[in-house]
């Protein structure tokens, strides 16, 4: 049985700002979850779980039509939905529980609408990269870092290698960290991580060493650059690991 | 590390071309055999799925070529100063920009 694509997970890092003087970066943690999808059109949101158990409160954070962030905590209630009606949101931000989910819990759009986002069980929040950043009167350039993770049980990635699979504002630019399992930080999101070189969508870049055994994570640095006074932008971008298995 | 070319982008516009000129060459082949070709049709759905996807707009940018040259050497004689470089792939003339930094220093924005 090789490597599937299901093994190759991808995680938040301890320290994830949502502004830009806080400590960056760090070690992996395999709770926090980076995978969303953008709503199609501006709407309230639902939440159910998989198991009866998650009855804990979930807290959804988004920016509303008019640019400003508005959060609701909701109680989840196992397997039966419960609604987010507050906030008519035009994106998602983040969504945080306040235990580690013990089923899947899916959020989507109201009515059973298209999913959003879901928490695995033993993850307790998820969230979007560089949370709440705006370009300003000159460039702007942020780093955010997230771990990508080998999760199977036995088998090493070979011709490990990362790259930007999708970044349709062209503002994205990727980095491998300098050795596998780092927990280096930078003290805020607008410090370039040392040691890290970064590339465009053209450029498939491979992990320290070539090989990514059961287990091993690696940390990839994230550079979003915002033109002086650029618009706003609702967009998103995709990174990929890939290999071979012997 | 290992630095590899995903090659160059390609446009709506140019994967549109391309399908629709084998449809007509395809279509004319089958005609002149006769019947409905296979092939024609296969490329036909192919252009139709293409035209549903929401990057419908000529100059948007749906995917690499794919080049697989190795770029190593290349990438790796860049300064690592934090200035952003231009690199161009020999094979396929694939464009892109690298910045690198040292390990000893960090820049603040």
């Amino acid at each position: 049985m090789p490597v599937i694509a299901a093994d190759l997970t991808v995680h938040g890092a301890a320290n994830m700002p949502e502004d830009d003087a806080s400590l960056t970066g760090g070690a992996i943690d395999t709770a926090v979850q980076v995978e969303l999808t953008a709503l199609a059109a501006n709407d309230v949101l639902e939440a159910v779980s998989d198991n009866a158990a998650d009855t804990m409160n979930l807290t959804i954070t988004g920016r509303l039509a008019s640019g400003s962030i508005a959060s609701e905590t909701v109680a989840l209630n196992g397997l039966t939905v419960v609604q987010f009606p507050a906030n008519t949101l035009e994106r998602v931000l983040k969504h945080v529980l306040a235990l580690v989910a013990a089923g899947t819990i899916t959020i989507r759009r109201t009515g059973g609408g298209a999913t959003v986002a879901t928490l695995a069980p033993g993850r307790s929040s998820g969230r979007r990269l560089f949370y709440a950043s705006a370009s300003e009167a000159g460039a702007t350039t942020r780093f955010e870092k997230v771990f990508k993770k080998n999760e199977n049980a036995t088998l090493t990635l070979n011709s490990a290698a990362v790259k930007l699979t999708a970044d349709p504002a062209a503002v994205i630019r990727i980095g491998c960290a300098p050795t596998k399992g780092d927990s280096a930080t930078v003290a805020n999101r607008k410090t370039t991580p040392a040691g890290v070189t970064f590339v465009d969508d053209g450029v498939s870049q491979g992990v320290p060493t070539g090989a990514l055994a059961a287990a091993e994570t690696i940390g990839v640095w994230v550079e979003q650059a915002l033109g002086a006074g650029a618009a706003a932008i609702k967009s998103s971008c995709s990174i990929e690991l890939a290999g071979t298995t012997a | 590390m290992k630095y590899t070319c995903e090659g160059r982008r390609v446009f709506a516009a140019a994967v549109r071309e391309k399908l629709t000129a084998k449809i007509e060459y395809l279509k004319e082949k089958g005609a002149k055999l006769g019947g409905t070709d296979p092939v024609s049709k296969k490329l036909e759905e192919k252009l139709t799925a293409l035209d549903k996807m929401k990057r419908i707009h000529d100059e948007n940018y749906i995917g690499r070529g794919g080049c697989g040259h190795d770029l190593t050497e290349q990438i790796d004689a860049i300064p690592d100063d934090g200035e952003d470089y231009e690199y161009e792939c020999p094979k396929c003339g694939n464009k892109g920009s690298v910045m690198k930094m040292p390990e000893d220093k960090v820049a603040e924005g």
